[in-house]
Formats: C-alpha cells, sequence, structure tokens
C-alpha cells in the first residue's frame, strides 16, 4: 500500500479501478448514497463482504458505470468519479464505455443466461462483440478454459439444458475469457460445489491476477475466500454506511 | 507478465476505448476546414469573374453595334455621294436640254459632259438621244475628251468621234460603224421612257450594272427621260463607274478586322471585297455573288435582311461571333443592300483580355489562399504532432517512474540471497526486448552465470546457464573492458559469435545489448537484452539495475572468495570421493497389478495400433499432507483402496491394470476387432470400484476423492526397456479417458464417452451429461454411469 500511495500522487496511472470519493445515484433501497473509495492496482483482489446480492450487484453496476455518479446540485457536476484503467465513465460516449467494458468480466447472481441461445455463443458472444480475433481462436480458448474448469469441451446445449454444476463452470469460462482486465465477482463460490471446481477457480484467478487482472471478490461470508485471502489484500465490508474497511 | 501489460490490448479489440475520436472528428476539420476555404475563395472568384465578362460583353455588342451603326450611315452617306452626280446632272440637264433646236441641244450636252468629266473621276461618260435615233456622247478617252455623234456618212451610218482638249479645243476626229445601233432599243432609253410618268424623285432609271469591255470598268447607268420644248422625246443617260466604289468600300475599316459590302438582293456584288479584280481582263463582274462557303456572315446577313429588313444581328460562323448590320441604299438603286460585319472580337477582345487577366490574378490569389491553407494545415498537424509526442513522453516518464518506483521498493532489493525475478521483467518490458537476463561472474572469474533470463514472448523465467571464459573468450574480454556493447546483428560480431550459436539462436534473436556489471572498476557480471526494440527507453531502468546488481554481485563474489579461501584444498579431494557409485541402480518398475501377460494367457499382445480398446481410468484427487500421521493414514487407505480394486479387477477378468501415480489404468481387452464383453467387464469393474472405494471412503473421515472415465478408442501398444519386455500404451484412447476422469461432473463419478456409451447401451443406465465441443472431436455428447439397467442385472442374477 506505500507503492499505491506513492503512485496515486502522479494522478490514476496503475489503477485498474478507482472510486474516488464517488457517490451513486440510486435510492435508499439498493447502494447507499454515501461516498465510495476504492482503489486496484493490476493483479490486485480485494474482498467485499456483503449480505445484500442486490447491493452487491448495484456496487458492481456502479463499478462499470452502469449506475451513474450522482450529480453536485450547486456545480452541476458528478460527485466524484469512478474510473476504469484510468478513464472516467462519466468522461466515455456509449461506444467507448461499451468497449470498455468488454475489457472487465463479471459473475453475476442471476448469470444472465441467454436462454433463446446454445451455451457456447453465451459464452463466446461477449469477445465476438468486442474483439477481432478470429472464432476458431476465440474457441481454442474457451475449450482450454473449459476443460481446466471440469468440462469435457465446449457445452453446445441450451444453458436450461446444463446442470447447475456445469453451468456454474461454463459461468468461470465466460469471465475468464479474452483475458480480462478487471473481474468483478459477485458470490463466484459456491461452497456446496466439488473441491476441484473451487481449486479451478482459485487457479485460473490466480493466473489472471498475474497477467495483471484486479480483482474485486463479493461474498456473503468471509469464509468463501478464506482459502485464498493472504495477508495485505484489502477487505472491506458493504453495508448500509457504505465500503467500510 | 508485468503490471505494465495490463494496459495494453487483451486481444484485437474493434474500438479502443482509450482512444478519445472526438479529438479525431476534429482533426478532420482542421484538414478539410482549409481545404474547403481554398475551394470557396475559388467559386467565389469564378462567379464574380463570370459576372464581369458577361456585363462588359454586352456593354461592347452594344458599343460596337452602336458603332456599325454610325459606320453604316457613313458608308450610306459615302455611297449616295458617289451617286448624286447621277441624280442632280440628269436633273439639270433635263432643264438644260429643252431648246427645240436638237444641235443646240448636244452642243449644250457636250459643254455639260465635258465639265463634269473633268471634275467628277468616277463619272464615265453621258449618253443623249432622241425618239428619232439620234445619239450623242461624251466620253474620255486617254487623257482627252471624246464627243461622239451618230450621223450618217456615205450613205451608212457611222460613229464621228471628235477628239478635244479640256477647254473644247479641236485636236483631231475619226469615225467608226455604227451598222445596226440604234439607241432607241437601248436599255437605259426604254427604262427611262418607262419611268417616265412617274414622280419626279423617282423617275431616274438605274441599269444594272454590266462591265464596259473597251475600259474595262463595271458601269451602272441612270437615265432620264423629258421632252423638248417642241414635246420630243429625249433621254439624258450618264453612266457611273463602280471600280472606285469597290476601292472605296474596300478601304473601309470596319473595327479592327470587319468587312462591307454592296450587293442587290439575289446576292450579286456590287461593290466590295468580291470585285477587288474589277479592272482586270478576264473578269465577269456580272457574275460576282457572294460565296456561302467563304462568306457566310453576309450571307446569312442578307438572309435574315431579306426576312426582317434593316437591322443589326448577331451570326456565328467559323466559331466566332460576328456583329452584322444590313440597310438598304436609299439614294442609290432601290434593291440595293449594304452589309457589314465585325468579329465579336474585335470590340470585346478586351474584355477577354480582362478576364484572362482576372484569371491570372484569381490563379495568383488562390494560389497564396493554397499556401496559406497548407501552411495551416501543416501547422494544426506539427501542434498535433507535438501534443502527441509530449503525451507519449509523459506516459513513458510515468511507465519509467513506476518500473523504477517498484524496483527501489521491492523488498530485500540489495540482499543478494533474495532472488529478483522482477529485475528482468523489468528491463524486457521496458526495453521491449524479446529475452533480458542478469549474469553474475563467478569468483574464478572465468565463468558467468545466468542468474535469471526472463523470456517476454513466453512469459517465463530460466537460469543455471552457464558462459565460460574458453568458451567465450570474446564475451570476457568485453566484459573486462567495461563499455557497453550494441549490435544489431551479433552473429557477424567475432566476439559475440559464439553467444549468438549458443544463446541467442534458441529464440532467434539477432540484436544484443550487453553491458557489464562493474563494482569498484572490476567486472562482476552483465546485463543482457535480446532484440530490444526500444533500448534508449530503458536507459534509466538499466542503469539503475547495473547499480544494484553490482552491489549484491560484489557482495556474492566477496562470499564466495571467502568460502574458497576457507575450505582451501579440501573441496578438491571432496568431489573425488563423492561420485555417481554411491547412488543405487536404477530400479525399473512396471507398475502393473494385472500384467497383460497374466490375460493372455502368457503371450503378450503385438506392439502396435489397437483401433478399439476398452480403456478406463481412474483418478484419485486428494488434499496432501504434510503431516506424517495423516500420511501414514492416507498410505494405509490407499493400500487397502488398491487390494480391493486389484480383486474387483481379477473378478471382472480385466486384460491389465495399471498404476501410474495418482491413477488407475484398465484395459477391458485388448485385441484388433471391436469386443463388447470386454467393454462390458470394464464398465461393470468400474461400477464394483465405485462401490467399493465409496464404502471404504465413507468410513474413514478423509478428503480423499476419485474420478472414473472410461472410452473405447484407439490406443497404440509399444515395449520398452532394454529387452523390450515393459508394456506401455498411450494414444487417443488414452488421453480421453484421463480427461473424462479428469473432467468427471463431481466425485466418485463415472464419465463415459460417446463411444464407450455406444457400445454399453441397453446394458447400462446412463444419464447425459450434455453436448460438447472439442476442436479435434467436434461435438459429441458425454455421459455418467449410473448403473447396471434393471433388465440385465435381473438376468444375471
Amino acid at each position: 500500500m506505500v507503492e499505491n500511495a506513492t503512485l496515486s500522487e502522479g494522478g490514476d496511472y496503475g489503477f485498474v479501478l478507482k472510486l474516488d470519493d464517488a457517490v451513486p445515484f440510486s435510492d435508499s433501497t439498493g447502494l447507499p448514497s454515501v461516498k465510495y473509495n476504492l482503489s486496484l492496482e493490476p493483479g490486485e483482489c480485494v474482498f467485499v463482504e456483503c449480505r445484500d446480492s442486490f447491493r452487491a450487484a448495484q456496487f458492481t453496476d456502479f463499478c462499470v458505470g452502469l449506475l451513474p455518479v450522482k450529480p453536485d446540485p450547486s456545480t452541476g457536476k458528478g460527485q466524484g468519479t469512478v474510473s476504469c484503467m484510468g478513464l472516467n465513465w462519466a468522461e466515455l460516449d456509449e461506444k467507448r464505455a461499451q468497449a470498455l467494458r468488454g475489457r472487465i468480466g463479471r459473475i453475476t447472481d442471476d448469470s444472465g443466461w441467454i436462454d433463446l441461445y446454445e451455451m457456447h455463443m453465451n459464452i463466446l458472444w461477449p469477445s465476438l462483440h468486442h474483439s477481432r480475433t478470429s472464432y476458431d481462436k476465440l474457441v481454442l480458448e474457451a475449450v482450454h478454459l473449459a476443460e481446466s474448469f471440469g468440462l469435457p469441451g465446449l457445452p453446445t446445449q441450451l444453458p436450461e439444458k446444463l446442470s447447475l454444476l456445469d453451468r456454474k463452470r461454463s459461468e468461470y469460462v465466460r469471465t475468464f475469457m479474452n483475458r480480462p482486465s478487471l473481474l468483478l465477482l459477485e458470490n463466484p463460490i459456491n461452497l456446496g460445489g466439488p473441491i476441484e471446481l473451487y481449486n479451478a477457480f482459485l487457479t485460473e484467478l490466480t493466473a489472471a491476477r498475474e497477467r495483471g487482472c484486479a480483482v474485486v471478490w463479493i461474498g456473503s461470508e468471509r469464509s468463501a475466500w478464506a482459502g485464498y485471502a493472504r495477508p495485505g489484500m484489502q477487505r472491506f465490508r458493504l453495508g448500509s454506511n457504505g465500503l467500510v474497511k | 507478465m508485468t503490471k505494465g501489460d495490463s494496459r495494453a490490448l487483451p486481444t484485437d479489440e474493434i474500438i479502443d476505448p482509450a482512444i478519445d475520436t472526438t479529438g479525431r472528428r476534429w482533426q478532420l476539420f482542421q484538414f478539410i476546414g482549409p481545404i474547403l476555404g481554398v475551394i470557396l475563395v475559388i467559386m467565389t472568384i469564378g462567379v464574380v469573374t463570370l459576372y464581369t465578362y458577361r456585363t462588359m460583353r454586352e456593354g461592347a455588342i452594344t458599343l460596337s453595334r452602336n458603332l456599325l451603326k454610325s459606320q453604316q450611315r457613313y458608308i450610306t452617306e459615302e455611297v449616295s455621294h458617289y451617286l448624286s452626280p447621277a441624280t442632280g446632272i440628269s436633273f439639270m440637264a433635263s432643264g438644260m436640254l429643252t431648246s427645240t433646236d436638237m444641235q443646240a441641244n448636244a452642243n449644250a450636252f457636250m459643254t455639260l459632259g465635258r465639265s463634269v468629266l473633268r471634275g467628277i473621276p468616277h463619272v464615265d461618260s453621258f449618253y443623249l438621244a432622241d425618239d428619232q435615233g439620234h445619239f450623242w456622247m461624251s466620253a474620255r478617252r486617254d487623257g482627252q475628251y471624246e464627243e461622239t455623234t451618230l450621223q450618217i456618212e456615205d450613205g451608212a451610218p457611222y460613229y464621228r468621234h471628235r477628239l478635244t482638249d479640256k477647254d473644247g479645243r479641236f485636236i483631231s476626229t475619226d469615225r467608226l460603224s455604227a451598222e445596226g445601233y440604234d439607241p432607241r432599243l437601248r436599255p437605259w432609253y426604254k427604262g427611262a421612257l418607262h419611268f417616265e410618268s412617274r414622280a419626279p424623285d423617282r423617275r431616274l432609271f438605274w441599269t444594272d450594272p454590266y462591265p464596259y469591255l473597251s475600259t474595262h470598268q463595271f458601269i451602272v447607268t441612270a437615265s432620264l427621260a423629258f421632252r423638248t420644248l417642241d414635246g420630243r422625246h429625249v433621254v439624258f443617260a450618264i453612266s457611273i463607274s463602280l471600280n472606285r466604289l469597290t476601292q472605296f468600300v474596300n478601304s473601309l475599316k470596319v473595327g479592327k478586322s470587319g468587312q462591307a459590302v454592296i450587293v442587290d438582293l439575289s446576292g450579286h456584288v456590287i461593290a466590295g471585297h468580291n470585285m477587288m479584280d474589277v479592272g482586270k481582263p478576264g473578269f465577269d463582274a456580272e457574275n460576282v455573288h457572294l460565296d456561302p462557303k467563304t462568306q457566310p456572315v453576309f450571307v446569312r446577313a442578307l438572309n435574315v435582311f431579306r426576312v426582317m429588313g434593316d437591322g443589326t444581328g448577331m451570326v456565328q460562323a467559323r466559331g466566332q461571333n460576328y456583329v452584322t448590320i444590313a440597310s438598304a441604299m436609299p439614294l442609290a438603286k432601290r434593291s440595293w443592300v449594304l452589309l457589314l460585319n465585325a468579329p465579336e472580337s474585335d470590340f470585346a477582345s478586351f474584355t477577354h483580355a480582362v478576364q484572362k487577366q482576372a484569371v491570372y490574378f484569381s490563379i495568383v490569389i488562390v494560389g497564396l489562399a493554397l499556401v496559406l491553407a497548407l501552411g495551416l494545415i501543416y501547422q494544426g498537424r506539427r501542434v498535433e504532432r507535438l501534443q502527441k509526442d509530449l503525451t507519449v513522453l509523459d506516459d513513458k516518464k510515468k511507465e519509467d517512474n513506476a518500473v523504477l518506483l517498484k524496483i527501489t521498493n521491492t523488498e530485500g532489493l540489495l540482499n543478494p540471497e533474495q532472488e529478483q525475478p522482477y529485475f528482468c521483467e523489468a528491463l524486457a518490458e521496458r526495453a521491449a526486448a524479446r529475452r533480458a537476463s542478469v549474469w553474475r561472474l563467478l569468483a574464478d572469474g572465468d565463468r558467468l552465470l545466468c542468474e535469471d533470463m526472463f523470456d517476454r514472448g513466453r512469459d517465463a523465467h530460466g537460469s543455471g546457464m552457464e558462459l565460460t571464459r574458453n568458451g567465450h573468450p570474446g564475451v570476457f574480454e568485453c566484459l573486462e573492458s567495461g563499455h557497453d556493447v550494441d549490435l544489431p546483428d551479433a552473429g557477424e560480431d567475432q566476439r559475440f559469435q559464439s553467444l549468438q550459436r549458443v544463446v541467442m539462436r534458441m529464440i532467434g534473436a539477432k540484436h544484443l545489448f550487453f553491458m557489464p556489471v562493474v563494482e569498484e572498476h572490476r567486472p562482476v557480471g552483465a546485463i543482457m537484452l535480446e532484440d530490444p526494440y526500444q533500448l534508449d527507453e530503458a536507459d534509466r531502468v538499466i542503469a539503475l539495475l547495473a547499480s544494484v546488481l553490482a552491489v549484491r554481485f560484489g557482495h556474492v563474489q566477496e562470499e564466495e572468495k571467502k568460502t574458497a579461501q576457507l575450505q582451501g584444498g579440501t573441496a578438491a579431494t571432496a568431489v573425488g570421493t563423492t561420485g555417481r557409485s554411491a547412488r543405487s541402480p536404477m530400479r525399473i518398475v512396471e507398475g502393473f497389478l494385472i500384467h497383460p501377460e497374466e490375460e493372455g494367457n502368457g503371450v503378450p499382445p503385438m506392439p502396435g495400433l489397437y483401433p478399439t480398446v476398452p480403456i478406463m481410468v481412474l483418478e484419485f484427487s486428494e488434499a496432501y499432507s504434510s503431516n506424517r500421521d495423516t500420511a501414514q493414514a492416507m498410505l494405509e487407505l490407499v493400500a487397502e483402496l488398491g487390494g480391493k480394486i486389484e480383486g474387483i479387477a481379477r473378478e471382472r477378468g480385466l486384460f491389465s491394470a495399471q498404476v501410474a501415480g495418482n491413477r488407475f489404468i484398465f484395459l477391458g481387452s485388448c485385441s484388433q476387432s471391436i469386443d463388447a464383453e470386454g467393454a462390458v467387464h470394464l464398465a461393470e469393474a468400474a461400477i464394483g470400484i465405485r462401490e467399493a472405494c465409496l464404502m471404504v471412503i465413507a468410513q474413514m473421515n478423509t478428503q480423499l476423492m476419485f474420478r472414473i472415465g472410461i472410452d473405447v478408442g484407439p490406443v497404440l501398444v509399444a515395449y520398452f526397456g532394454e529387452r523390450r519386455d515393459i508394456f506401455n500404451l498411450w494414444g487417443e484412447g488414452l488421453t480421453m479417458a484421463e480427461a473424462l476422469a479428469h473432467n468427471a461432473p463431481d466425485g466418485g463419478q463415472i464419465q463415459v464417452s460417446e463411444r464407450a456409451y455406444q457400445t454399453l447401451q441397453g446394458v447400462f443406465l446412463f444419464r447425459l451429461r450434455g453436448e460438447f465441443f472439442l476442436p479435434n472431436n467436434g461435438i459429441s455428447n458425454s455421459y455418467i454411469l449410473a448403473g447396471r439397467s434393471e433388465s440385465t442385472a435381473a438376468e444375471r442374477s
């Protein structure tokens, strides 16, 4: 963190995600409208404990610029900034914002599968949309990830036809596709799952962090990351008074 | 991969969010704006020039028409003046020659004629005739004056010519036969009589022009009939030569190059350009007409006159506009028409000149505007480039600072005991080198040891390579010189050829940057960068790392020297005693629970490819423990499980069962043809093993879990070892079975490939796991083996 403090003097360089006194534009039911401060360097992993899944979802939406910053009534400008890879969400036009979101991998509570299309399309779609990488290369990457998460290959059936566990595996594949620069994980681990899946997830997560990917891990219980957390990693609690250390 | 990489594109993105496109639009405008301005200026100049040209042309044409009109009036006047003697003298004669005495009239006629001929050069001759056939004529002959009288001499009609000087003094006389001549039959006589009854101003009769052969004159005759006091008809005629009229008309200047011509209504030329040759022998003046080929302007002007009458016009011919004017000649013969033309350019040419000048000026202005616009664009681009350079520089400085900061913040920076892999990463990253390495010079000074080597492309570290002085004398020479070496092609340098072959050829690098690390003027190591693309940007990092490494390596060298001194010669003897002889010989363990030879009636299967072999892999996965007691318990458990598994395998009559690490590999059978029974045995063994293992594991508190995968696929059988008796197999079937075991959805489950499912369906119960895609296999289903189907189970029981 010493490094953080020194770097921040030179601007936003070095941070993948930075919430700087940012106040979200939300009502009382979801994310509390207070100041949020969070900074993530490449490769860093922070843990956020939050029991309310709706609040957790709103927080990740806030981090990816989908939930805007609350405007200051006196100046008309936003209260604080949320920036990703040095780019302020409020200053980006829609195209660039979407392209930037292409660099973010997410795991959400509802998974957001499109049931009209097969799982492989669900997995490949974001990468196909955002990059010019050839289809074959993407399939290879997806197959590789699928195998590492314990799938025999890239699933080609409709999401509803797959078992709950295989859907979870597919969700990991989708999240780690396209070498994301930031991972926003809402309850990524269900402790009831097999230990191998847990290990594969942590292996892939570590590899991604090694590549420079920053991680926000939101869990409803501390025990979820108990085996992974190391001293020095930032931990927060997201409650009714905001993000608290 | 370092943190700096997170900024690089994860893949080739379609839109880079870091690039602001609004700036691009402004850039485009900066480029197009000045060009648009220049185009606008050009268009404005064009429109203004066109408008000016039109106005000026209109004015010039009006002016030229007015000019032509005045010219026409002048010509008309001149022609009238030219022909006026005919009218004046005829009417004078009609008053003078009315005496009853014809001889007196004739004398007066001669005097009048001589005096007029003397004074007016273009009057050619006079005639006088009466109704009794008398005829008199007055004309010029060779500078004198000839008075001719038609009279009867010797019983025959003769022209009696009497030559006089200008005062009427007699010079000579001669005669010419006038046989058959009757003046009353001449056209001028008849015409005059015909017109006699007309109003006085229209009584003068004009003949058509005709050539007078003896004098080569083109002549027109005007005649007037009147009566003498005693009532006799007398006709007075005056002939006027048109030769001089042609000369006059030709001498006229109409504009710069315009022309005038007098024609009659049928296009017969009276005077003008066509009549230049009049008076020359052989010229038929009577038959000269306007030529439509050479005089299209006059022909069309005449046609217009025939229809429209007097007036001006505009005729286009020979690719040029001509201003024309046509008018009747009121004082001469009624049917004569005066035609004038002049090219428009004669009058409007100055507008062309002005226009040309305007165009030249415009070109100069446009050129200047273009230069300005280009200057503006160039300046804009320059500022843009400078800005970009500054931003890049700023970014690089920041990156540099971040890397330097990270290096200085590294824990145990100067502690040689602690490895620092980030050094090479930072070097490779900042210099964009394919590989970066740091080498330490060992205490003996003859060996360079690679402390760390980072391959950026593969994102991998390596170490341990050694360079000796004997092998690479050039490198050590450079190292001792203490100077940096930057070689674009290391293979071409004598000193580094060996290094290039040994180290750089591995990755096919050519460019080498070699920097000795010097501590207190003695070399302690070196930094090497292979194929650095931006060496300049890394200089600060290189300098910092060189000094850090100098401290670290210097320290290590000191330590090494000390230990070497302490151990002295004992080290050398120790090497001799501890040799390979101390090691136990390698043992070859096959790991078969059931050897293939046992099941195959002692005959091992032939080596080669077996296309459809039922194969099963059982994989144990467990939480390893470093606790001795736990490990012991685990070993006992594994031993128990192993025993049970072997028992089941034997019971089911499997072809072979082999232990390899945490995996058991079972072959149901091994034959070239498909063996469904072997597959069924294998599946039954799988179910049996699953039950037995689950039972054992359930009884103990352990994390140990297993997964099973079954495939029916091709395997390769081979024999290894000195005696070629070690059975080994590999191939797609084995890989698939291993993958299936590894990827089984949950612990204790048996995952079956589609090929195995085809063989086993009907006998066992399966649950479909789903469809999966693999690049070489395409889409296939995978199944979970649940158990025996009820029917077969009942059959069996």
